[in-house]
């Protein structure tokens, strides 16, 4: 594992995916931190992003950075509803823990800490879904890179790791036992 | 209820009533629109002004909505919030989807 400073102050080390690295603070200076618990149901989504959103507003530089928040906490709930857990609208918590794995209703839960450090945002996502697919989060997904005038190719989904990437600096992705984590790192200013 | 639809002439003007358009109801709001469609019309315009926030669902129910069309119609937005717009540019989807300010703009551009 290599470790260097970086210009914030942080060590950057070769923990985790080998194509993700993770920021980790030299000293634990958290300004604030928030947590919160939503059903695995698209149902909670509003409100998992209403919550985001007011949440990071002491922190926020600007409304656009806000707005990065808010679409990459959404996109990544969305995709441990769908994915992790098989929801879909109308679904509920019940029927999602079976796909999900476990036999608990009370276990399709996602839970979200954010974490406000001196110059960037931590945000966590944990549940314990299904795991993600190997390469989902690889720095090689394609981004946009479709014909804006081939109305037959447009895309109708697969969009939103695309928008994660595009709206945060880091992403890491882990599971130990049986709990996916997934880490969004924006830097803030 | 979801959208409330007026008419302009031959154009269904359809008005998003949830400031969310999200994994939670895009699909119910495609198939609203999608509906329509199969009814016989033609020319739409997506007035999204009750509209601060779209997540790629919502962007993926607006291309369906139009790949529905089939290249037999147009649909235009109009009335699009700054945060929406900027999901848009993020995308490429501004390059696909004719922005107006205003209802009236997208009318008179489909025609009426």
């Amino acid at each position: 594992m290599t470790r260097a400073p970086t210009a914030s102050g942080a060590r950057r080390c070769g923990a985790g995916l080998a194509d993700v690295a993770v920021l980790e603070p030299l000293g634990p200076t958290v300004r604030w931190q928030a947590r919160e618990r939503f059903a695995a149901n698209l149902a909670e989504l509003p409100r998992l992003g209403a919550w985001a959103r007011s949440s990071c507003e002491r922190c926020a530089p600007s409304s656009a950075w806000l707005d990065a928040i808010e679409i990459s906490v959404v996109e990544a709930a969305s995709n441990i509803m769908r994915h992790g857990f098989g929801s879909s609208s109308g679904s509920n918590a019940c029927d999602i823990a079976t796909a999900g794995g476990t036999s608990n209703a009370h276990a399709a839960l996602i839970v979200v800490t954010l974490r406000c450090f001196e110059t960037w945002l931590s945000v966590d996502l944990l549940d314990t879904g299904r795991p993600a697919p190997d390469g989902l989060f690889s720095v090689d997904t394609p981004v946009f890179g479709f014909d804006p005038d081939d109305l037959a190719n447009l895309p109708e989904g697969g969009m939103g790791v695309a928008i994660i990437r595009a709206s945060v600096d880091l992403l890491e992705y882990r599971r130990r036992l049986g709990v996916n984590r997934l880490r969004l790192i924006k830097r803030r200013g | 209820m979801l959208t409330e639809i007026s008419r302009v002439g031959d154009i269904a003007v359809l008005k998003l009533l949830h400031a969310r358009f999200d994994a939670s109801i895009a699909p119910k709001i495609k198939s609203e629109i999608v509906a329509l469609i199969e009814q016989g019309e033609r020319k739409l315009v997506l007035d999204l002004q009750c509209v601060q926030f779209v997540d790629s669902s919502g962007l993926g129910a607006m291309v369906s909505i139009f790949k529905a069309l089939g290249g037999k119609g147009d649909i235009v937005l109009c009335r699009v919030a700054e945060g929406v717009h900027s999901m848009l540019r993020l995308t490429r989807m501004d390059r696909v989807f004719t922005i107006d300010d205003d209802a009236v703009a997208a009318c008179a551009r489909l025609g009426a």
